[in-house]
Parts: C-alpha cells; sequence; structure tokens
C-alpha cells in the first residue's frame, strides 16, 4: 500500500504541478488578494458523475467554487449505462478522482475492492444525518454498518399509468395486484392496444434487477434473506411469481413489451400505444412535461400493484475514495466541504437536493425537503403529492450482497432468454440461483 | 526507416498481448484474490451456456454476413461498373455510410427500426401494410435481421468499391477476344472477371470475416446484445467479463480465444491467395 | 460500351435506384427528424407532418437559442439536452484527431511500407505478420492496456492519446496496402536511379513516392475514417465533453435522459457533414489509386 500511495502522489504531483495548480492558481486568484494562505494551499478535486444535466452540476460546483475559493473543482462525466466501467477502469488504472457518484448496487463491491471509503470513519458530521435521511436511503449507503455517502438523489421505482387510457376502456381505476394489471391488460388489449404494460429492459442497464426487485417488494417480497441466500428457488416466493407473471405476460398473452431504456419508454408511452410501465419514479416527470410530452398530464402514478404495495427505494449518493484519502488530510477537508455543501444541510436548507427536486423532479431522501412548498409546488405539476408520499413510507431498500452487481449481468441475459421464450421461467430461476451460489462460494468461502 | 512506425507499434501490440496472455491464465479481478489458475478460465469461458450462446451467434453471423457481402459486392461492383445516369452520385454516396462511425450508423438504424416510433413502422402503418407496430429489435430473429442490415449497410460500400477498382483494372481487350468468340454473359464472366478479381475477393473476404468477428459498435448501440442474447457476440461478451463482471482473466482469455479463432479463418483463407500477392512469397 | 437489351437497362436502373434507396434513405429520414417537432415523431396513428417543419433544432446546437416548443407555460423546467450543444465541438475534436492520424500513417505508413518492400533486413517477415495478427485481439481486450500506457504518459484525456492509439490501429492496415502497392511498382526504375547514384533516400522521395502518391493519400484517408469513427477507446481515453469525440458524444446523447428525438437527428445530421465533404476526395484518391495497384498482385 505504502509504495503504491507514494508511487501514486508522484504522479498526481507531477500532473498538477503543471497543469493543475496552474488552472488552480488562476482560479483562485481573486482569493488570493483576500486570504493568501488559502490560495496556497488550492486544492483541486476530480469529481466523477454519470451525465445527468451536466449544466446544473457544473453551475452547482460553481456556487460551491464561490463559498470555497480555496478548492476548485474538476468534473469528468460519462454515460450511466457505462458508469460502472468506466469507475472500474478509472480505479483499476488509479485515474485521480476523489469524489464520484454511486448507488447502492455497486457500493458493496467498491467498499470490498477498497476503493471508497466509508465517510463516517473520516467526518463526525457523518452519522449526524441519519435522522435526516429516510431509512430506505440511509440503509442504501451503508456497507458493513458504515455509511459510505450522502445522497445526490434517491428515488423509488414505481408503478405508472395512462390515467386517460384506463377511462377510455372504461377501466375505474388503477390495478391493485399483478392479476389485475394482466385483466386490465387483456381489456386495453381487445380494445386494439397490442403491448398495455412496456417492461424496461436491456443487458447493460444497471437498473434492471432493480426494477424487478420492486415488484418483488410490491408482492410483499424479498430477493435474499439474511444470510445472503437466494430467496426464489421457492416457486412460491414473489420472486418466482414475479418472474413468472412476466414471462407470462410476454408470451402467452402478449400484453408486454421490452424496451431498451426509460427514455425509449417515456417517448413510446406518449404515443398511446402503452398504458403501464415500472420505472424511476422522476421518468413521471418527464412523461407529464407538457413541453416534450404529446399526452402530458395523462400520466400517473399507482402504488406498487401487489399485497403489501412496497416499493424499491434507492440512494444515488457522493462517495468519497481511497484515492482523496491517500493524498492527505487537506483533500480529505475538501472532499468532506464538498459532501457537505451538495448533499447536508446549508444555512438551514439543502440547497442542491432542493434544486434536483424542484427543477428536475428527481426524489429526494433529506427528510426536512418533504414539507418544503417548493418541492410541493413543483411535484404538484405532474405527481399526486398524498399519494407519492404514501409510496415513499412503504419504499424501502434491497439486502446487498458484494456480487449482487456481478450477478445480475448473468441473470440480465438469464431474463432476456425467458423473455423471448427459449427457456422457461423455472429454468431461468434455477440458473440465477446457481450463479448466485457459485458467487457467493467464492467470495464467502 | 521503419524503425518509428514499429516502435510505436510494437509498444502498444508487444504489451497488450502479452498482457491478455498472462491474465487469462490467471483470476484477475478487484474483489476476489488474484492467483494462477492455468487454463481454468480458458475451460470455464469454454464450457459455459454464454460462451457457446455468443459463439453461435458470431459465427452465424459471420457465415450469413461474409457470403451475402461477398456476393452484393460483386453484383454491385458489376453494376457500378456500368455506365449509367447517376452512376457517379451513387459511386461518391455509398461512401457516407461506411464513413459514418459505426456507433452513429446503429443510431441512424435504431430511428427507423425502433419498436413504438420508428420510421419503418410509421412508414408501413401509413401505407396501409399493417395494423400494429412490429417490435423489430425486441424479437430476437427481427432484432438479428437488423443488426445484419446495418452491418452490411455499413460495410459493403467498401466491399463493392474495391471489387470494383479490380473489374476496372481487367484489360478491356479480354472482354473484346472473348464477344468474338462468341462468349456469353456468363461465360466472360465465368472466365474473364472472375479470375481478374479473384485476388481481391479473396482480400474482401478476409475483410469481411475481420469486421463479422469483432463488430462491436453496431450492436452496442443497436440492441446492446439483446433481446436476451439474441444478438450477444463474442467481443461484446468480452465486454461484460472484464468490465461489467470485473472478470479480466475470463475476458481476456476470451479474447485470445476470438484472436485464435480470427487466425485460424484467416489461415485458411491466405492459403487461397495466388502467389505473389503477399510479402513472404517475394521476400 | 455495346448497346444494351432492354432487358439490361432495367435490370441497371432498376438495381441502382435499389441501391440508391437503401443507402441514401436512411439519411433523409434522419434529415426529416430532425426538422419535425418530436410531438409530431411521437404520433400514433403517425401524423409527423401535422406542423410544418423548422431548423430550431439546429439553431439550439450552434447558438443555445431554446426551439419555441420547449418554451410552453406550465412545463417543468424544459427537459433540453443541452449535450447537443458539444456536437460542434465533438466534430472538431474528431477531425483533428483523425487529420493527424492520417498524416502520421501518410508519412511513417509509407517509410515502412517502402522498408517492407525494397529493404531486407533480418525478422522482416516475422515483425509483418506480427504488426498483422496484432490487430486480431479484439479492442475490448486491449482496452485496459492501452489506457495503462496513456496513463503513464500522462495523456488521459488528451489529443495525443488518442492520436497514438489509432495511428497504432491504422499502421498496420496502412503498411500493408502500401507495401503491395510498391511491391507492384518496377524495381528496374530503382535499379537505374541507384546506377546513377542516387540514394535509397532520393530513390523513395523522387521516384517512389510520386509513382505512389495517389495511393498514400488514398490509405491516409482510410485511416482518417478509421480515426473519426472509432468509439471504444475514445470513450475511455476522454473524460470531458471538451475532449470527447463524435461517436462517444453521440453515443452518450442516445442514452441521455432529457434527449428529444429531433435534437439527437439533427446531432447525427451535423455529425455527418464532414463524413459528406470527404467523400469525394476519398473517393477519387482512394479507388483510383490505392487498389488499382494493389489488384494485380
Amino acid at each position: 500500500m505504502g509504495v503504491l500511495t507514494s508511487k501514486h502522489l508522484g504522479h498526481r504531483l507531477n500532473r498538477r504541478g503543471f497543469v493543475g495548480a496552474a488552472a488552480g492558481a488562476a482560479v483562485a486568484a481573486p482569493a488570493f488578494l483576500r486570504s493568501p494562505q488559502s490560495a496556497l494551499a488550492a486544492t483541486q478535486l476530480d469529481f466523477t458523475v454519470w451525465n445527468y444535466a451536466v449544466d446544473i452540476v457544473q453551475d452547482n460546483i460553481n456556487r460551491f467554487q464561490e463559498i470555497n475559493p480555496e478548492i476548485t473543482v474538476q468534473l469528468s462525466d460519462f454515460g450511466w449505462p457505462i458508469f460502472h466501467e468506466t469507475m472500474v477502469n478509472r480505479f483499476i488504472s488509479k485515474t485521480p478522482t476523489d469524489v464520484s457518484y454511486n448507488g447502492g448496487n455497486w457500493l458493496n463491491e467498491f467498499a470490498a475492492a477498497g476503493w471508497v471509503v466509508p465517510l463516517d470513519e473520516y467526518f463526525d458530521w457523518a452519522n449526524t444525518y441519519q435522522d435526516k435521511v429516510l431509512p430506505f436511503a440511509w440503509q442504501d449507503m451503508t456497507f458493513n454498518d458504515n455509511v459510505y455517502g450522502l445522497p445526490y438523489y434517491a428515488d423509488t421505482i414505481t408503478f405508472m399509468y395512462n390515467a386517460q387510457a384506463l377511462e377510455d376502456a372504461g377501466i375505474s381505476a388503477p390495478p391493485q395486484t399483478w392479476e389485475e394489471v394482466t385483466e386490465q391488460s387483456l381489456q386495453l388489449k381487445e380494445g386494439g392496444m397490442e403491448h398495455p404494460f412496456v417492461y424496461e429492459f436491456t443487458n447493460t442497464l444497471p437498473n434492471v434487477s432493480e426494477a424487478f426487485a420492486s415488484m418483488v417488494f410490491g408482492r410483499g417480497g424479498e430477493l435474499i434473506d439474511e444470510e445472503r441466500n437466494p430467496l426464489w428457488t421457492d416457486p412460491e416466493s414473489p420472486a418466482a411469481q414475479q418472474l413468472h407473471w412476466l414471462v407470462e405476460a410476454k408470451n402467452e398473452h402478449d400484453i408486454l413489451t421490452v424496451m431498451d431504456h426509460e427514455t425509449t419508454i417515456t417517448k413510446a408511452m406518449n404515443t398511446g400505444q402503452h398504458a403501464f410501465t415500472v420505472m424511476f419514479n422522476y421518468n413521471l416527470a418527464a412523461l407529464n412535461n407538457a413541453a416534450t410530452s404529446p399526452l402530458a398530464g395523462q400520466f400517473a402514478l399507482a402504488l406498487m400493484p401487489g399485497e403489501t404495495h412496497e416499493c424499491y427505494g434507492f440512494a444515488k449518493f457522493y462517495n468519497m475514495t481511497q484515492m482523496a484519502v491517500d493524498r492527505g488530510p487537506e483533500v480529505i477537508d475538501a472532499v468532506g466541504n464538498f459532501i457537505q455543501y451538495f448533499a447536508g444541510e446549508v444555512d438551514g436548507s439543502y440547497p442542491v437536493a432542493k434544486r434536483w427536486a424542484v427543477e428536475q423532479g428527481l426524489g429526494f431522501a433529506q427528510i426536512p425537503l418533504l414539507d418544503d412548498p417548493d418541492v410541493i409546488e413543483a411535484y404538484s405539476a405532474w405527481v399526486d403529492v398524498p399519494l407519492w408520499r404514501e409510496q415513499l413510507e412503504l419504499a424501502r431498500a434491497r439486502r446487498q450482497a458484494i456480487w449482487y452487481g456481478i450477478w445480475s449481468e448473468s441473470f440480465h441475459p438469464l431474463l432476456g432468454q425467458a423473455l423471448n421464450g427459449e427457456i422457461t421461467a423455472d429454468e431461468c430461476l434455477q440458473q440465477a440461483a446457481d450463479t448466485w451460489n457459485e458467487l457467493k462460494a467464492s467470495v464467502e468461502g | 526507416m521503419a524503425a518509428p512506425a514499429l516502435l510505436l507499434v510494437a509498444l502498444f501490440t508487444l504489451y497488450p498481448v502479452g498482457r491478455a496472455l498472462y491474465q487469462s491464465t490467471r483470476i484477475e479481478s478487484p474483489i476476489f484474490p488474484s492467483r494462477f489458475v492455468g487454463l481454468q478460465n480458458y475451460r470455464d469461458v469454454l464450457g459455459g451456456i454464454y460462451f457457446q450462446g455468443a459463439a453461435g451467434t458470431t459465427l452465424w453471423f459471420a457465415a450469413v454476413t461474409v457470403p451475402l457481402l461477398v456476393i452484393l459486392g460483386v453484383l454491385v461492383a458489376l453494376l457500378l461498373n456500368e455506365s449509367f445516369v447517376g452512376n457517379a452520385i451513387l459511386r461518391v454516396g455509398m461512401l457516407l455510410p461506411w464513413a459514418l462511425p459505426a456507433t452513429v450508423a446503429g443510431l441512424v438504424w435504431k430511428w427507423i427500426f425502433l419498436d413504438s416510433w420508428g420510421a419503418l413502422n410509421a412508414g408501413l402503418y401509413t401505407a396501409g401494410l399493417i395494423d400494429n407496430y412490429i417490435a423489430w429489435l425486441t424479437t430476437p430473429d427481427l432484432a438479428r435481421t437488423a443488426v445484419i442490415v446495418v452491418f452490411i449497410w455499413t460495410q459493403l460500400p467498401l466491399t463493392a468499391i474495391f471489387l470494383l477498382a479490380a473489374l476496372q483494372a481487367i484489360p478491356g481487350e479480354l472482354y473484346d477476344a472473348a464477344a468474338v468468340d462468341g462468349a456469353g454473359v456468363f461465360r466472360r464472366f465465368w472466365n474473364i472477371t472472375l479470375p481478374g478479381i479473384r485476388p481481391m475477393l479473396v482480400i474482401v473476404t478476409l475483410y469481411a470475416v475481420l469486421m463479422a468477428f469483432t463488430n462491436f459498435d453496431i450492436v452496442y448501440s443497436l440492441t446492446q446484445g439483446g433481446p436476451g442474447t439474441a444478438t450477444t457476440m463474442l467481443t461484446y461478451f468480452t465486454w461484460v467479463e472484464s468490465f461489467k463482471k470485473l472478470d479480466f482473466g475470463a475476458g481476456s482469455a476470451l479474447a485470445v480465444v476470438i484472436a485464435l479463432a480470427s487466425l485460424a479463418v484467416i489461415l485458411v483463407l491466405v492459403r487461397v491467395i495466388p502467389k505473389g500477392a503477399l510479402v513472404e512469397e517475394r521476400a | 460500351m455495346s448497346k444494351r437489351s432492354p432487358l439490361r437497362r432495367v435490370i441497371i436502373y432498376g438495381g441502382a435506384l435499389l441501391l440508391a434507396f437503401f443507402w441514401f434513405a436512411p439519411f433523409v429520414l434522419v434529415f426529416i427528424g430532425s426538422v419535425l417537432p418530436e410531438v409530431n415523431l411521437l404520433s400514433f396513428p403517425p401524423t409527423w407532418f401535422a406542423d410544418p417543419p423548422n431548423l430550431q433544432t439546429y439553431e439550439y446546437i450552434f447558438t443555445g437559442k431554446v426551439p419555441e416548443s420547449y418554451e410552453q407555460r406550465g412545463a417543468l423546467r424544459s427537459m433540453i439536452s443541452n449535450e447537443v450543444r458539444d456536437v460542434p465541438r465533438a466534430v472538431l475534436n474528431s477531425i483533428v484527431v483523425a487529420t493527424a492520424v492520417m498524416v502520421i500513417n501518410v508519412i511513417f505508413g509509407s517509410l515502412a511500407a517502402y522498408a517492407y518492400a525494397r529493404i531486407r533486413f533480418p525478422g522482416r517477415t516475422a515483425a509483418f505478420n506480427f504488426v498483422l495478427m496484432s490487430r486480431l485481439i479484439p479492442s475490448v481486450a486491449i482496452a485496459v492496456p492501452y489506457y495503462l500506457i496513456v496513463q503513464a504518459f500522462g495523456l488521459i484525456n488528451t489529443y495525443w492519446a488518442l492520436i497514438a492509439i489509432y495511428s497504432v490501429l491504422t499502421l498496420p492496415f496502412t503498411t500493408l496496402v502500401l507495401t503491395l502497392y510498391f511491391r507492384g511498382l518496377p524495381e528496374e526504375i530503382d535499379e537505374a536511379a541507384r546506377v546513377e547514384g542516387a540514394s535509397p533516400w532520393r530513390i523513395l522521395r523522387d521516384i517512389t513516392i510520386p509513382l505512389a502518391l495517389p495511393s498514400i493519400i488514398g490509405a491516409g484517408l482510410f485511416s482518417f475514417m478509421l480515426a473519426y469513427s472509432e468509439f471504444l477507446f475514445a470513450l475511455f481515453i476522454t473524460t470531458t465533453s471538451d475532449r470527447r469525440t463524435l461517436p462517444v458524444i453521440l453515443g452518450a446523447l442516445s442514452a441521455n435522459t432529457d434527449v428529444t428525438w429531433n435534437m439527437l437527428m439533427a446531432s447525427i445530421a451535423v455529425g455527418t457533414i464532414p463524413t459528406l465533404l470527404l467523400a469525394i476526395p476519398v473517393w477519387r484518391f482512394m479507388v483510383r489509386g490505392l487498389t488499382s495497384g494493389a489488384v494485380r498482385g
């Protein structure tokens, strides 16, 4: 470790010496006039994000830099479908990265690899946020009882439907159970809608197994038990039932079609050829956005079908890297300031999280924002707020395992093959369990 | 004189090839302890159902596209060798699909094939040919067809142009003499054209094989290997093993397997190349 | 050409029309998609032309002026993918990198090819074969080693890294093609010059290169196209939008949550313009020069 660190530091110094420091000094020049010390201590942070609304991210960075002139932030952004691969590459090659977005599905493997570090080991304030953050989000940011980040946004995967289409078909209320989804879909199909249910699925999307988990939660289920054994091997389990539901909806009833990405689905739903889908909740804002959606206003949230109506909740968060720690205490402090500004309380408010919620419709986990009038007003434009809050209270995080992300890369093609009718639902479940157990054995011995 | 080029190429070939070979014999993963495992990765990879599926898809893809490319290439070259109004426009314009980045070509065709609002469905529907939109990209056989269409769209221009150049190099007197002898169209094609373009046919076939085996961008942007594993090919699978499953050992083993497979195909094809066309022959 | 039978004319023109449709229709569709409001494109049953076409998407890409349809009242902050404004810059990046790769290929490729074709040195065949065979390893497998090399030189997120990698990827092909071509040139001319006392350098400069110029430029343009199109390495090597190449920007755009389809189509159209401009020189040099020499063998 020591060897690696000094080598790594040497590399950083070289790079920074010529480029970073020059740029940093230029930006920090006004601050130099006010306070010589801070200019000398100019710290550059490398911040890595997936490229959602990068202009807003950069604007937030600019605001942060105004308050913290001794810190400059270098932003790098990558596409969401390749974010995991990009981060793996950056960590393996030790490409300078101090703070990055991360999610619960990757936290386990990144933490196990020693690439990211727990916040509470470095900052006293980290644990004070536990009462101010929704429990599912807190759980999603936790690994081995340590919290690794504060939320960039937190959201749920929810059930959305076209209320107008249902009304036109004489259906008075959205489905309460998956059996009702089938019934209503068949009724809509009678009326000429070929595929009422759109299912977001492609091998490369990290969120496929999360959406699956959310549907399983609606039935009151889980994917794994506390000893991290798969639960779907029991044919009566909610997970097995939901997988059967998907495969039957596709191949028996022909009411379900598959699409590769939320952007495709948002547009497809707006052609009026589909009535139901399960996606990240913020997509409802896009569905109901009059600027781009022809059918804006027709889309509504329903509680996740199933016995308990629970759903999957998650947090995407700001995570400090081991590389930042290796750079020394000044950098750690700078990362602390950064994360507190972006996700924490600033002057009694949560400016960045609030901005995402109001301007983009992203979800959040900072509890005080739940009663913020600006947030409620913005949300009212695209969602039934009381219902949304009801669903939020029913949200929970998923049980984690280090190999979860790796396993899901095997699970996705299996699910795809089952949806294609190339293997049966039972074969899919069995092979998914075999892969899981193999990975579990190789990690846990 | 070749030293600068050779040095650069050596750095970028010896090291990656060596590294791939080395890693392929190890467990190489950030979350599992690294160790030497001999040929275990090869056994796992070759024995796994995904490999067999992806290898099948790749072989099937090559078996369909390579002959298709070569045959269509000859036909298009023969056509462009005729004089007709608009010939020049077609010759220059057809370079566009080839010159377009494959990822972009994938996007262009995605707009055509998209299930819910693609141009093809809209056109067919408006023309009254279909009552419901067809799920081009999410029905396995249709998605495979779509990948082939895009592949042909991007690769046929170059194939045709190479063959056209070969056609034009055949001396016209040969045809005149054959015409005097009363040889028909097909006789002339068989006796003059085909032998004349044979060296180029080999080169074009080699090129098509390489392209078919290493095609990644089109699949990545059009179907991401889906639906299910319907369009997952070996190169794409390598990506998944290494970067998504963090199994760089298996990923490297796969890469070596792909390289050996391409090599085998090419060695077989090289045997058909006439003497004098390759460097070794005159060394 | 001799007189043609009517049947033959029908086949020729029928075939030409079919080809033209296959190759050009997608481009026409991209353009149509770029000038219509997205709501029309999404309509079902399709009513694409319910509203008149406009060039506002292009205006936004180049000037940042937000199209009218995005400014409707009552909407959330308009979902507009501001990343499309990176497209012109990405085109520029791609052109810079590809041009450099072309120059390198022209210079080093012809030097190497000349060496292989004319000068005997130990290990020549082995070196030649190795360079060619090394290209059989799929890009995906060499992505990480390449990244590590680039990083060791401190060149992450630079043009230099991309130029080096693409040169490595294209040089073997350029060398192969030019070697074949140089071999086709009669050695007697060289002999004659050597008798006159010309050095190998002079022979190359004053005889071989002028003779082979169309091929050299053709091979250079070929390398330009490969560099302009490459996706995977550019994806890893570039980390900020001001260095990204066109394939990477468009690839990311298509998966962007706030992308509109007409914007994406306009971006693709903008990205196609340089290709369009290059098609004519590529045709002239590559097809007329490059292949004719290599074919006869």
